[in-house]
């Protein structure tokens, strides 16, 4: 087997938030703890969890976006450690990774035409091409994310959500990238023109060969997109498997209280279905956890797990859990 | 449960428009619902179908101008409640019929205290001293399920976490055990292990209260786990209605079924999604006829032309649809 397009090892990011006055330092936020995945090209890993269990952080650290200071551990990118690279060489390497972001109206700047915020990465990247090239390229993008060409010269505003994170895609796509990172990028959309942007997003792979690390909340849209899903509680992945096998035969408590809080578009279904329910709210990032951090809402919690950490195991359907370990 | 006695809420042809620079924009156009006590109404469209103007009008909170209540009634109580003055409405309002906002950080004062926020309402409208409005907070605050009731009642809203603030805000919302709770998009900003929570405490006050729920989302998942009958939105108008179960057997209108098709499921995901084609429609510039047509698959030359008014199915589960067409017959196969 070929190396992966994306390879993550180990990967931490600890936030230090400043000292009050002359107040003891308080302890770092520990948004990204020690978390490992591989991407193979043309593939889609998705991200799962709750709000601060750092997918955002991972996503950002792919990318190099997180100051060196705050991080640890190794990114690959195609082979290169791009965590290493100073600011000059990552610029050159960026063209490799791109991102989708979630807000579509945020992200495009508004006094920029859709032609020229296209055509943009294009010129920062210095592709070589004539006038007329760019132009035909710009063109091409956009009728490849189904967006008339006519409205090049049209600002971001005269667009709706769905067509804006279509131009959001186009400008993605202009420096072909071998991978690109979509943080929450369907989240802010209708279901129906949500849906219009998973199927172009999954067509763009077929075609283009690309890779995506896929961010979200919903589990639903993951499942539809991802081929491998990781879970993340408390800036870990707690469990790690092929779409159809964690969606199926989920192994980790949180994996399993997740999807049964995740209602199900068909009344009948939720009716019988037994629910595992969660108590309380996730913890604070500024705990350093003897063992592991789910123990204190994990209904199936066996008497060593607040003081044995367990490790995410190493067959295709990974999981770090102590039930899953032989004492 | 929707079956017995008479609506506590009749809403008749309900008109709401807005004057902008470019043109009126008519949110709400001719919508007519009823409300029934005790059971959940669940509403869904796409954003701009008109649910929440829907719904502030009945809170009396439409700013006039740019807004203007075009026509129609909407009777509560037996009188009609759409010509109130805004002292009259102060008797309703958070009394009578009680909302829950989308974004409860926006919607609590930061400035003040969560107890000063729950007693303002009911001393104002319960007359209840200081004292015991005090004391009825926290004991609403324990209701909710807020841990250390007692101190955290000092607290500011900054202070709690997303679910804490929208428990904060459903205690405030039930504090005068009001007959309707419009609840907008409430889940919305929740993780899916916090909403679960949040829904079942919604579904345990209204047993307890007898409350009336309107419930805006888009989330179909929800609608399905905890709504009795759903009205689905388009273009500001109503184009069908019915019971959960049934909207999600047979549905009749092609935004529904397209609705219905397009939402991805963690239990299934084998499936192609089969989007709704085109954009939302402009709803300065609406289309001629049936405002759907352009993105319908079974359009034919006459939805260009009529508008199709909504027709009523009696039997065990009433059932109402706006559109010209069968197409819960032929089409069957080709629904997933």
């Amino acid at each position: 087997m070929s190396t992966p397009l994306l390879q993550v090892r180990d990967l931490k990011v600890h936030f230090q938030p400043p000292r009050r006055g002359f107040g003891k330092t308080p302890p770092p936020i520990r948004a990204v703890d020690g978390v490992s995945f591989e991407v193979e090209a043309g593939r889609t890993l998705g991200l799962v969890g709750e709000s601060g269990c750092g997918k955002s952080t991972t996503a950002r650290a792919i990318l190099n976006l997180i100051s060196h200071a705050d991080r640890g551990g190794e990114v690959l990118l195609d082979g290169v450690r791009v965590d290493q690279l100073s600011e000059s060489d990552m610029r050159l390497h960026r063209s490799k990774a791109q991102m989708v972001f979630q807000d579509p109206f945020a992200s495009l700047n508004p006094r920029m035409t859709v032609g020229k915020i296209i055509r943009e990465p294009i010129r920062n990247f210095d592709l070589g091409l004539t006038q007329r090239d760019e132009q035909l390229e710009v063109i091409r993008l956009m009728e490849l994310v189904g967006i008339n060409p006519r409205y090049m010269n049209r600002y971001p505003h005269e667009f709706s959500g769905g067509q804006r994170q279509r131009i959001g895609i186009a400008r993605a796509l202009a420096v072909q990238p071998k991978l690109i990172v979509c943080d929450e990028a369907v989240s802010a959309l209708d279901v129906s023109i949500q849906a219009q942007v998973i199927n172009l997003l999954m067509d763009l792979q077929q075609k283009l060969g690309v890779a995506y690390v896929f961010i979200s909340h919903d589990l639903a849209v993951v499942r539809h997109i991802a081929d491998r899903v990781g879970v993340m509680y408390l800036g870990r992945i707690v469990e790690l498997a092929d779409s159809d096998k964690l969606y199926k035969t989920p192994r980790h408590p949180y994996t399993k209280a997740l999807l049964s809080a995740a209602p199900v578009p068909d009344p009948e279904q939720n009716v019988s279905q037994n629910r595992v329910k969660l108590e309380g709210e996730v913890p604070s990032p500024d705990i350093e956890y003897a063992g592991c951090p789910f123990a204190d809402r994990c209904p199936e919690v066996l008497g060593h797990c607040r003081s044995t950490p367990p490790t995410l195991s190493s067959e295709a359907h990974r999981v770090s859990c102590l039930l899953y370990e032989d004492a | 449960m929707s079956d017995v006695t008479t609506p506590i809420l009749q809403v008749q042809d309900l008109k709401v428009e807005f004057h902008t620079e470019s043109g009126v924009v008519q949110a709400v156009n001719g919508v007519s619902f009823d409300l029934y006590p005790g059971e959940t109404l669940g509403i869904v469209g796409e954003s701009g179908s008109g649910k929440s103007v829907t719904n502030l009008t009945l809170m009396g909170l439409i700013p006039q101008p740019p807004g203007r209540v075009g026509g129609g009634q909407v009777l509560y109580d037996g009188r009609n409640i759409l010509g109130l003055t805004q002292r009259q409405w102060q008797e309703i309002r958070g009394k009578k019929i009680a909302m829950i906002f989308q974004d409860p950080m926006t919607a609590l004062n930061p400035f003040l205290t969560v107890e000063e926020q729950l007693i303002e309402v009911t001393m104002l409208h319960i007359g209840l001293n200081r004292k015991e409005a005090s004391q009825h907070a926290i004991e609403l605050l324990k209701k909710v399920g807020i841990p250390g009731a007692e101190k955290r009642i000092r607290d500011y809203p900054h202070q709690f976490s997303g679910g804490m603030r929208q428990r904060v805000m459903i205690a405030m919302a039930i504090s005068c055990q009001p007959d309707i709770l419009i609840a907008d998009e409430p889940t919305t900003a929740l993780d899916v292990t916090i909403q679960a929570q949040i829904l079942e405490l919604m579904k345990s006050m209204q047993e307890e209260f007898g409350t009336a729920i309107i419930f805006i989302t888009h989330d179909l998942g929800v609608v399905a786990s905890v709504c009795d009958r759903v009205m689905v939105m388009y273009a500001g108008r109503k184009v069908e209605q019915t019971t959960t179960k049934q909207l999600f057997r047979q549905p009749r209108h092609p935004y529904t079924v397209g609705l219905l098709n397009s939402a991805p499921r963690w239990d299934q995901g084998d499936e192609d999604l089969q989007a709704i084609d085109g954009q939302p429609p402009d709803m300065l510039n609406l289309p001629a006829g049936c405002a759907f047509h352009p993105r319908c698959r079974f359009a034919e030359d006459a939805c260009l032309n009529e508008r199709p008014s909504l027709v009523s199915l009696s039997g065990d589960s009433p059932h109402e649809h706006a559109c010209r067409l069968d197409i819960t017959q032929p089409e069957e196969s080709s629904k997933l």
